[in-house]
């Protein structure tokens, strides 16, 4: 993750969030100038699949905990997507195996952890536990059709030599997910793919809170 | 959106008339998920590369993995339906269990539990939200099974395609139309181009169709 100040982080929020740029811009302006440098932000580069949430857990790009600093509203980041998409997934566990379905698309200039940061503020009581898993981009991906069968089974196997053997059963429980996840070439490759969050440094905050209390 | 223990659930397991779990919830997804799908609370599924560019790396599993094992290159990707739209969803995927064996029985027999639940709730006078407008939500909803039973001739003939009547009640079931596979695939596949008829994301899998303007409540 890199650090950003709001001179370099602004641009970026401008391209995608004009309104909110200005927002913040008149926040920073009336900071004073000693904690203007801590009123930066995180740029977090997620790689397709990679979880931004895992079961509620706000997670970095590299698959660990998020700083706790991060953590503005409750255990939850405020961040703001500058592309691609993220996927809320509702992971249903049927017969043991593990179903991820689609729920929500979060697109670029929405905001992340903004209702549980006005919660917060709000201080309201009795809010659920968060669980969600949020990944980037979609993990619930289709192919209208799948290597089922064993002579394409075969083709792939030709190019991927790491492949198993055909096994008509497991083939027949493996989801898209898996196989991407599965031919390593594939995999690397499609991490090249990212999208991008960026998260507000607690600073903003406790900052804003400031300014507000002193209106 | 989480709401495992609500209304419907108990109406559909209580009043189904089916003691097996999975084509309970089967009956309880169906009605839910097609609910907010219409409503524009959940997406559904499209093709990914024409409406969301942004989902993924479509060009590289394209290239890199359909095109490897020469299979169709079409990718289905979750969108919201918008008016005008159509979209598609896996029962099958979302509840296999409910489906392992004899697809059709089985989807006959979740339409039987709702069949059922409308019809207790209708004699013992109680609003169910997700039951209480069902001919609304069908005229929306086309099915796709596969089936071993009734073979027709043609490339699709293990396919079944149809739509239900749910405007009469107290009959125990859904009286079925059935309708040309070309109809439940467009506009989204073309007549030459449909789906495999052995496509596991089209094994028992719903249209849902926002053409034509017929108010949906919200759940």
């Amino acid at each position: 993750m890199r650090r950003l100040d709001f001179k370099e982080a602004s641009e970026l929020i401008k391209a995608v969030d004009a309104e909110l740029e200005a927002l913040l811009s008149a926040v920073w302006d009336q900071a004073p100038k000693a904690c203007q440098r801590d009123l930066c932000f995180f740029l977090a580069r997620y790689p397709y699949t990679h979880f931004v949430f895992k079961d509620g857990k706000a997670l970095a790009p590299d698959g660990k905990p998020l700083a706790q600093d991060l953590l503005v509203a409750g255990r939850l980041p405020v961040g703001l997507i500058l592309d691609n998409s993220l996927e809320v997934i509702d992971e249903i566990i049927r017969n043991e195996e593990v179903i991820e379905f689609p729920q929500a698309l979060l697109f670029k200039n929405q905001l992340i952890g903004l209702w549980e940061l006005i919660d917060e503020q709000l201080q309201v009581e009795g809010r659920p536990t968060r669980n969600e898993t949020i990944s980037s981009g979609s993990r619930s991906l289709k192919f209208l059709e799948f290597p089922t069968q064993e002579v394409k089974w075969n083709r792939l196997r030709a190019r991927y030599r790491h492949l198993s053997t055909h096994h008509k059963e497991s083939v027949r429980k493996l989801k898209e997910i898996d196989l991407i996840e599965m031919i390593s070439e594939i995999d690397q490759k499609s991490k090249q793919w990212v999208t991008q969050v960026l998260y507000f440094s607690a600073s903003w905050f406790a900052e804003l809170q400031r300014q507000l209390a002193e209106r | 959106m989480r709401y495992n223990d609500d209304q419907l659930t108990d109406a559909l397991t209580e009043w189904g008339g089916d003691s097996n779990a999975a084509r309970c919830k089967a009956a309880y997804l169906l009605l839910r998920y097609s609910l907010q799908v219409l409503s524009q609370r959940r997406p559904c599924f499209g093709l990914a590369d024409s409406i969301h560019p942004n989902l993924g790396p479509l060009d590289t599993l394209k290239e890199e993995l359909l095109q490897v094992a020469r299979l169709n290159p079409t990718i289905l990707g979750p969108m919201y339906l918008h008016a005008g739209q159509v979209g598609f969803l896996s029962l099958s995927q979302l509840v296999p269990s409910a489906f392992e064996q004899s697809p059709e029985d089985s989807l006959e027999n979740i339409f039987k539990i709702i069949s059922r639940a409308r019809d207790a709730a209708v004699k013992r006078n109680v609003a169910v939200p997700g039951l209480d407008n069902l001919p609304g939500l069908f005229s929306r909803l086309r099915f796709r099974v596969r089936t071993g039973r009734q073979r027709q001739k043609g490339r699709h003939g293990s396919v079944l395609t149809f739509k239900v009547d749910c405007s009469q009640s107290g009959a125990g079931t859904f009286p079925r139309r059935s309708i040309p596979i070309e109809a439940f695939y467009e506009p989204t596949f073309s007549a030459v181009n449909l789906p495999p008829s052995d496509s596991r994301f089209f094994r028992v899998a719903m249209k849902l169709d926002l053409r034509e303007s017929i108010n949906i409540p919200e759940y």
